[in-house]
């Protein structure tokens, strides 16, 4: 018997004396309680920081009730992708590419839109309102934090083959969450300031996040 | 699949079942059937044929790291596979980053008195003295590993086995206690 053989013969027999009975881990249920804790985090930090005066009427308007319910989905389709791709698997599988890609094409298309349809200023314009960026970016951070890093913590629990992917997903998922509270706070409603100080830094983050996932979700 | 296949499957998906309740026979069964599966997968996928047990070994501690994500309704072998992929590349991203840092010591191979140090003046003998002082410089440790390569001719894995250290750093230690000797020897008249 080879020495290596003899190794790997010792290596089973030391893991199979360790073994501990294990729960499989999480399930859709999980994923919707962090869900619904993402959304009642946002709730409570409107309560604390308060919304902005327009938001009832904002409320009454079906198109922003699509946005929102848009936005609400998005984040839930970004954060089952992050725990499909928790669990090992040899390739990411076509509907976890849907959940990872509907979510970005629809913030996109819907800007874009947005944009084209209402939008007074220009983007060049908009962006020379340096303060402005600050604010919202320094806002949407805060909000991400907490939700991304236990985010993070969950799926490290797991086992994710998929790194990179899987830490897009999470921070696509908080900052979609984010984005919602973003716009209870902030009062424009120009297609303009929507894409260059919400949209874009959502999907900035969320690019981010592949750097994070890397470092973070090794195991 | 293939209906062999899919029994092969199943079978290995009840074991691991089994394993996740607890059962260490069915564990112990499951990993020793797995074992020569995942050899011939990295088998055809690792340049250095003696490296492919010990990734094997990394595959089969991630399993057991990572049972706990297996789901029951899941296909055993694509998520072995799964685990399987993930520490090849990671041995593989390893490998490349220590190549790079390393450098051959094949030039360093035998340190023939007669080649590589030619006295100007000496005897064989003197050299020989010599060589015996040069090493004398060396701390202990250092002398024993080039004695080990360069005297008793044994390879780089057979000296990290036998000192507990990883071949890199084997290989790291040879190479500078022998910049040492060569400059120490340079320093005494050797070209």
């Amino acid at each position: 018997m080879s020495k290596d053989k003899k190794n790997t013969d010792d290596l089973i027999k030391s893991l199979s004396d360790n073994l501990e009975p294990t729960k499989p881990i999480y399930s859709v249920k999980s994923c919707g309680l962090l869900a619904s804790a993402f959304l009642l985090f946002i709730v409570v930090l409107m309560g604390y920081i308060g919304t902005n005066d327009a938001v009832l009427t904002r409320l009454l308007n079906p198109m922003f009730i699509l946005e929102m319910l848009i936005l609400a989905v998005s984040a839930s389709m970004a954060m089952m992708a992050a725990f499909r791709l928790s669990v090992p698997d040899t390739k990411i599988r076509p509907l976890t590419v849907a959940f990872l890609l509907l979510p970005t094409i629809v913030l996109i298309a819907l800007h874009s839109f947005n944009y084209l349809e209402t939008s007074s200023t220009s983007l060049i314009e908009e962006m020379h309102n340096h303060d402005l960026f600050l604010h919202e970016i320094t806002n949407l951070l805060l909000m991400i934090s907490l939700p991304t890093a236990l985010l993070f913590y969950v799926i490290g629990r797991a086992a994710p083959t998929f790194r990179l992917w899987t830490g897009y997903a999470i921070v696509l998922s908080t900052a979609c969450f984010a984005a919602i509270a973003l716009r209870m706070f902030c009062g424009m409603d120009d297609g303009a300031h929507l894409i260059i100080y919400h949209y874009l830094p959502v999907l900035g983050v969320s690019g981010l996040g592949v750097f994070i996932g890397a470092v973070f979700l090794r195991w | 699949m293939p209906k062999a296949e899919t029994a092969k499957n199943n079978d290995l998906s009840a074991l691991m079942r089994a394993a996740q309740d607890g059962d260490k026979v069915a564990y112990s069964t499951l990993l020793s059937t797995i074992t020569p599966i995942l050899k011939s997968f990295l088998y055809t996928r690792i340049f250095d044929k003696d490296r492919v047990d010990d990734v094997v070994q990394n595959v089969l501690m991630a399993i057991h790291k990572a049972r706990h994500t297996y789901k029951p309704e899941q296909p055993f072998e694509r998520w072995m596979f799964g685990i399987a992929r993930y520490k090849l590349i990671d041995y593989i991203r390893a490998t490349t980053r220590r190549n790079d840092r390393e450098f051959s010591t094949d030039k360093f191979e035998v340190l023939n008195v007669t080649d590589t140090v030619t006295p100007t003046n000496t005897t064989d003998k003197e050299v020989a003295e010599d060589l015996i002082t040069a090493l004398k410089i060396l701390p202990k440790k250092q002398r024993a590993l080039v004695e080990r390569a360069k005297v008793q001719g044994l390879s780089i894995a057979e000296i990290a086995a036998e000192f507990k250290m990883s071949e890199s750093a084997v290989k790291v230690s040879i190479h500078r206690s022998l910049k040492k000797l060569q400059s120490f020897m340079a320093e005494n008249g050797y070209s």
